[in-house]
């Protein structure tokens, strides 16, 4: 199983979202994020006040899948998430060694 | 032992009770004299009470015969002798009782020990439980010198006492969509101060109470309400969740009303006890007018209670008809907390508090005047269900305006902010800020630049007063992102951010132009919609790139006419990257110019008249 975590842009969610459940994957996990890349942060002025804007507001999705899907889940990501500008965000990909839905107790690709 | 044991009788009349019995007073007092019955029951039986003379008193709730399914049967048991001596008589009275598998709580006490619980020096619970104290079985006498006892020290402890119960911690409001029937603001515990009160200022009863009638009836809803939440769910018995409402069947509008009713007459209550030692008040009823509501916007949450109760009792009827109604009306959704009238009434003082701090200091009074309005307003479209609230609601959001003494333009201003104040939050967290289109959409929309500001606070105010998880900082990065990038789009400064401003030009400039030449190609769209009252001259293309064309077509229309426009007039070298004639309705929706894809451009001296568009370089 992958664990794979995408950090995009949040206007981009239901995107990913409707291009995951296109492929099947049933459940994933969205968190209201903040950060930074290359671009690093910027001084911004608004109604007089300074804003420092360090962390730009992003999502972080995760979601866990079967390994022979995973390709398939970065590229769907990307696509759905990409508009070629800065800030498009990063997709990570992780090994997950277990998974166990606790409900029923079943454990591994079963439980996701 | 079978379950119930002996009381098999008292379980099976209980379940049939609590399962068939109309929920209400009604019930609750059966079922409270079911109870007795019972105990009644166990004391006859009770070995050692021939000789050691002892009381059975229900306390609390079960003294108030307001027995619900879920509640403690609460005894006091009172004797002359030590608690040892009662042990056989206790045994007898709570095993059965216990085995019946409802909770049971009991104090036993000698008399003088009964006279210092109820001290204040001492727990307030004991002493406002045995307010409602009830003799069930026992010894007459010796129960009436108990109370007579325990009653001549409350009193000589009344003042303190009452401060206590008046200090006693409330949370919540009664107009939470998924309030605590009991322990909450207007729930049950309200309404037990006033039986408190009454029973300590007995010099003084309190049947002069306004409302008296309204208070039981009150009361009948949210013991109702607890019967059916106590049947429904027994473990989360008090909290009136919103599914939990539906799936008990409750008539969740009617314990609305009905907290309401308890925590305004508690409310008056305490103010008439006060106003008795000290000069009159304010009358609480009087009508609300455009002065209060900005102080209360400028005092904040501190002032919420009072507004709360003189809008509930009608205060602003006069200016929004049936506003009072709206203070009981639910319509859940999403993260709502509250009712329609009174998140409108947090949505109001959160306009100048907590992040918003001064932050209307520098706005002019009428435009402070119609936000204060706006906020009030702006959910006013909910009195109908279904979506589109905003735009409903506008058009009376408008006349309310003109009713508390705005004048025209503010009006116009009002309705505005309530037809687009889910417009920020919405579109900042679902669209991309970085794509012009998305922020000209909302610059058009909003019209004028002086409007940004309003609207910025409005939906500031309208989400920090919706749920605590909803105006988090990460919303409120992606809201000011947009609301800066909007002002940038409406400023008159040329220099690449003052998009719309610029179409405006355009459009004077247009129509000088065609006024001068009535070159065809500018009145090439006669379908669009024409607005009465446009000059003479004036073209049918352009006449929607103005402030009224966010009322008179779609943004993405208007945004259209605007580039369209300003690709007819302006001649190439006058900074417009793009060629006029490659700029057509649909290349421009297919193809967005972005700001920051633009070649920078030099821009000519700054004229009298806006020159230079969206191609340039955008300084964010």
């Amino acid at each position: 199983m992958k664990k794979i975590e995408a950090v995009i842009k949040p206007h981009r969610l239901d995107d990913v979202k409707e291009a995951l459940h296109e492929l099947g994957v049933v459940g994933l996990t969205a968190y209201e994020a903040k950060g930074f890349g290359r671009q690093k942060g910027h001084t911004e002025i608004y109604r007089g006040a300074e804003y420092t804007v360090d962390f730009v507001p992003k999502v972080k999705v995760e979601v866990v899948v079967d390994d022979a899907l995973a390709p398939q889940v970065e590229d769907a990501i990307i696509n759905a998430a990409r508009s070629g500008k800065i800030g498009d965000g990063k997709v990570f990909t992780y090994d997950c060694e277990g998974a166990v839905r606790i409900r029923t107790g079943e454990r591994g690709p079963d439980a996701l | 032992m079978p379950a119930g044991g002996q009381l098999q009788w008292y379980t099976a009349r209980r379940a049939t009770l609590i399962a068939t019995a109309a929920p209400g007073s009604a019930a609750a007092r059966e079922l409270s004299d079911l109870t007795d019955e019972a105990v009644l029951a166990l004391a006859g039986a009770a070995p050692s009470h021939a000789r050691l003379p002892f009381a059975v008193f229900a306390l609390g709730g079960y003294g108030a015969r307001r027995l619900l399914p879920g509640s403690d049967i609460d005894l006091l048991i009172v004797s002359e002798g030590s608690a040892r001596d009662l042990e056989p008589l206790v045994r007898t009275l709570l095993y059965p009782l216990w085995d019946t598998g409802v909770d049971v709580g009991h104090q036993v006490r000698t008399r003088a020990g009964q006279v210092r619980a109820v001290s204040a020096d001492l727990n307030l619970t004991v002493a406002t439980a045995f307010l409602t104290a009830r003799f069930i079985a026992g010894d007459e006498r010796l129960a009436y010198r108990v109370v007579v006892d325990a009653f001549r020290r409350l009193r000589r402890d009344r003042r303190r006492l009452l401060d206590e119960i008046g200090a006693r911690v409330r949370t919540g409001s009664p107009y939470l969509l998924a309030p605590d029937l009991k322990e909450g603001v207007g729930g049950q515990r309200d309404i037990d101060e006033l039986v408190w009160r009454a029973a300590l200022e007995a010099e003084r009863p309190l049947t002069n109470v306004p409302g008296a009638t309204a208070l039981e009836e009150a009361q009948d809803a949210i013991t109702a309400a607890r019967w059916r939440l106590h049947r429904h769910r027994p473990t989360a018995r008090n909290l009136m969740g919103v599914a939990d409402a539906e799936a008990a069947d409750i008539d969740a509008d009617a314990v609305q009303r009905a907290l309401a009713v308890a925590q305004h007459t508690l409310l008056e209550t305490r103010d008439a006890l006060r106003r008795t030692k000290r000069s009159t008040a304010e009358d609480p009823r009087a009508p609300l007018g455009l002065a209060d509501l900005v102080s209360a916007a400028r005092e904040g949450a501190r002032v919420l209670p009072s507004v709360e109760r003189a809008v509930y009792a009608g205060g602003l009827d006069h200016a929004v008809p049936g506003f009072s109604a709206l203070m009981t009306l639910r319509r859940p959704g999403l993260s709502h907390r509250y009712t329609v009238g009174a998140h409108s009434l947090h949505t109001l003082v959160s306009l100048f508090n907590g992040d918003q701090a001064h932050a209307g200091d520098a706005l002019p009074g009428d435009a402070v005047e119609a936000l204060v309005v706006a906020a009030l307003t702006h959910d006013i479209g909910k009195r109908e269900p279904g979506p589109d609230h905003a735009e409903r609601g506008a058009a009376e959001a408008g006349s309310a305006a003109g009713r508390l003494g705005l004048a025209p333009d503010p009006c116009r201003i009002v309705k505005m902010l309530v037809r687009e104040h889910l417009l920020l939050g919405e579109v900042a967290t679902s669209r991309d800020l970085t794509d012009e289109d998305v922020v000209l959409e909302v610059a058009v929309r909003i019209g004028r630049r002086d409007l940004v500001e309003p609207l910025f606070l409005l939906t500031a105010a309208d989400m920090t007063a919706t749920g605590p998880d909803v105006w988090t900082p990460w919303r409120r990065s992606l809201v000011v992102e947009l609301a800066r990038k909007a002002e940038a789009a409406l400023s008159p400064e040329v220099d690449g951010t003052g998009i719309v401003s610029m179409a405006h030009a355009c459009r004077d400039e247009a129509a000088r132009s065609h006024s001068r030449k009535a070159p065809r190609a500018l009145c090439c769209d006669s379908s669009g919609p024409r607005r009465s009252g446009t000059s003479p001259g004036a073209l049918p293309g352009t006449c929607c790139a103005t402030d009224a064309l966010s009322r008179a077509c779609p943004a993405r229309e208007c945004l259209w006419r605007s580039r369209w426009t300003y690709a007819q007039v302006m001649p190439p070298a006058h900074g417009c990257s793009t060629s006029p004639s490659a700029i057509d309705r649909g290349s421009l929706r297919r193809s967005p110019v972005r700001w920051r894809s633009r070649a920078s451009t030099r821009l000519p001296p700054r004229p009298s008249r806006p020159t230079v568009a969206w191609g340039s370089t955008c300084s964010w």
